[in-house]
Order: structure tokens, then sequence, then C-alpha cells
């Protein structure tokens, strides 16, 4: 009986979190991307015929905004990846291979972390109108038509537009 | 007598931390605090978890915690030595030790109690970073179980294992030698 009751409730536990992790997937996404699994340089690959078009800012913290938009990309690529395109490579990261398959990017055409300052993803909510700093890496973020992101350079959390509205999430 | 055997288990538990640095979410420190307390007891247990937490906290490649994660981070820790503490009371636990070959039951019922306690310090930790970000207590609640998920599966996943091998082992080996358990 006590080891019935213990393997219910771990039941119970593993179901909750196969729930909050499909959530976190169809969230941001769909599904989460592993198109960038290994290590080492990655400008993606351009395999596929589908394409999305997604609206990119990159704020270098210091006065220098620069907006990527419209920017037409394979449906399949991460926000890893088209970061890669975007900055032509120019992207310094550290990796993470199995099980995390992230790149851990701390530095972008030669603006690189220094504490205080760390690059960071946000992500525009457009059902809230707001910002949100993205709870995934930039591996897992997959894009989808229309989507705005940004990088920003700053110390960690302003927003990445001056007086731009934020909110904690975009669920 | 508790005093040193907080600092071994400190020292373990820091050790082969910054070994399986690369790993994030997958240490030994949560298994060596439930050990420390199924053997030594509730205090041994405490103390150690909330020693390590004092170093990795401040030392630490990842940054350091500010105080309020580093509070959560400790509370959380101490679930492994209340779960230790209060199993090693446990008849189910008693019974098993004195079983010639406890293993298989041990396995089940430790990497059990520890995936359950890894769940609930993952909870409360995910729920501090965010009780300070979002509207309301429901919301850091709700938002820290989804955006953790990831990391939390790793962390109760390696947990599972750890408790279902190492601690048997460590447990069994070291009534082998003698050593009585606390009450």
């Amino acid at each position: 009986m006590f080891y019935l009751v213990l393997g219910l409730i771990a039941a119970l536990l593993v179901a909750a979190q196969v729930g909050a992790y499909y959530y976190l997937q169809r969230s941001y996404g769909g599904s989460l991307s592993t198109s960038s699994a290994q290590c080492g340089p990655s400008s993606g690959s351009s395999a596929g015929t589908n394409v999305v078009e997604t609206n990119t800012l990159i704020n270098y913290g210091n006065g220098t905004l620069r907006w990527f938009n419209e920017t037409n990309i394979p449906a399949t690529w991460n926000f890893y990846q088209l970061t890669v395109h975007l900055a032509n490579g120019n992207v310094k990261e550290q990796c993470y291979g199995t099980p995390y398959n992230e790149h851990y990017v701390t530095g972008i055409n030669n603006v690189n972390n220094r504490s205080p300052f760390y690059w960071t993803v946000w992500i525009f909510c457009q059902s809230q109108n707001a910002w949100a700093t993205s709870p995934v890496g930039a591996d897992m973020i997959r894009l989808s038509n229309g989507q705005t992101l940004a990088w920003a350079y700053e110390v960690p959390y302003q927003p990445p537009l001056p007086n731009a509205r934020t909110v904690a999430s975009c669920f | 007598m508790k005093v040193a055997l907080i600092a071994v288990f400190t020292a373990l538990s820091l050790g082969t931390n910054y070994v399986m640095i690369d790993l994030p979410n997958v240490k030994l420190m949560d298994a060596l605090i439930f050990i420390a307390a199924f053997l030594f007891g509730l205090e041994v247990g405490l103390g150690s978890a909330i020693s390590i937490w004092l170093i990795y906290g401040f030392i630490n490649p990842y940054g350091q915690a500010d105080p309020l994660l580093l509070f959560f981070l400790m509370t959380g820790e101490s679930f492994y030595a209340i779960a230790g503490a209060f199993l090693s009371r446990a008849s189910a636990a008693q019974d098993l030790l004195n079983n010639a070959r406890p293993y298989k039951r041990m396995g089940l019922l430790f990497g059990l109690i520890g995936f359950q306690a890894t769940f609930a310090y993952d909870v409360l930790t995910n729920f501090g970073s965010w009780i300070f970000k979002t509207n309301s207590l429901y919301q850091a609640l709700v938002i820290g179980l989804i955006t953790g998920v990831p990391f939390a599966i790793i962390h109760e996943a390696s947990n599972l294992v750890f408790f279902a091998t190492v601690v048997p082992l460590a447990i069994i080996a070291s009534r082998r030698i003698g050593l009585p358990l606390q009450k």
C-alpha cells in the first residue's frame, strides 16, 4: 500500500511535468527545435521550402539599435540560427551538448558579455502588446510567421526598447 | 562530531558539484544530503544543506544567487535532509535494512522518495525565481513550473537514478561497516 501511494504520487508528478513541458513546447513555436543540436559554428541549413518572415531587433546597449525587418528564413530555423545568420556568423557562444542542445550566446558582432551587461533574449507578445524575456534559450525558440524578437545587451532586465512595456511572460 | 560530519558532507558535495559543473542540474549533492540525514540525523543533513549553499550560492560559475533565491535554494535543499531523516525512522526503510538482500526494494523506495523531494525542490526554487517578476503568487507558481520544466525533468530524472542506485549502496555499505543509524 505504501509503495502504491508513493508510485501514484510519482505518476501524478510525472503527468504534471509532461503537461507543463507540452504547454511550454506549444507556447514557443509548436515544437521545441532540435535543428542546431551540434556544437560548433552553425549558420543553419536552408533545407526545406517553407519560409517564415520574422522581425528582429538587436540593441547593442550603447544607443545603437538595429532592426532586421521582414527577414525570410526557412521555417525549420530556430532563433539561434537566425541570430548567426543576421550577424554573419559573428556570434560568440558556449555550447552545451546533449541533453541540453543549447548555445549560450555571450557575444554578438564583437559586443561581448561583461558583467553586469549580458545579451538577453526578448520575445514580443502580440496578445499583450508587450515584451517578455524568453524563458528558454535561443535554440529552443522555433520561429513563426510575423514573430518579433530581440537581443538586448543590458543589465538584465531592462526593456529592449526604451520605455517599452514588459510583462512577465507571454502565457 | 556533528560539525565534522557537516564539514565532510559539505566538502564532498562541493567537490562533486564543481566536477559536474558542465552538467547543469545533474548533481550528487542532493543524494549526499539525503544520506547525511539518513545516517547521521536531521541536524547533520540540514547543516550540510545550508553550508553547501552558503558557498555554492556565491562561488558559482553560472553566477551568484541573490539573497532571496539563496533562501529558497537552502529551503529546497532542506527537503532532502527532511526526507532522509524521516525515512530513516520509517518502518518501511527499517524493514528493508534488516533484509539480507534489500537492493531492489530499497532502490525503488529511495528512487521514488528522491524523485518526489526533487519535484518539491524544483517547484519551490522555480517559484522563488519568479516571485518578484510576476503579479501574483499563483502566477509565479505557474510560470515557474512551466518555464523551469526542461531543467526540472533533467534534475528529477538524474536524481531518480542517483537515489535508486548510489543512496542504497552507500547506506547498506555504512551498515555493513557497523555504522548505527541516528535516532
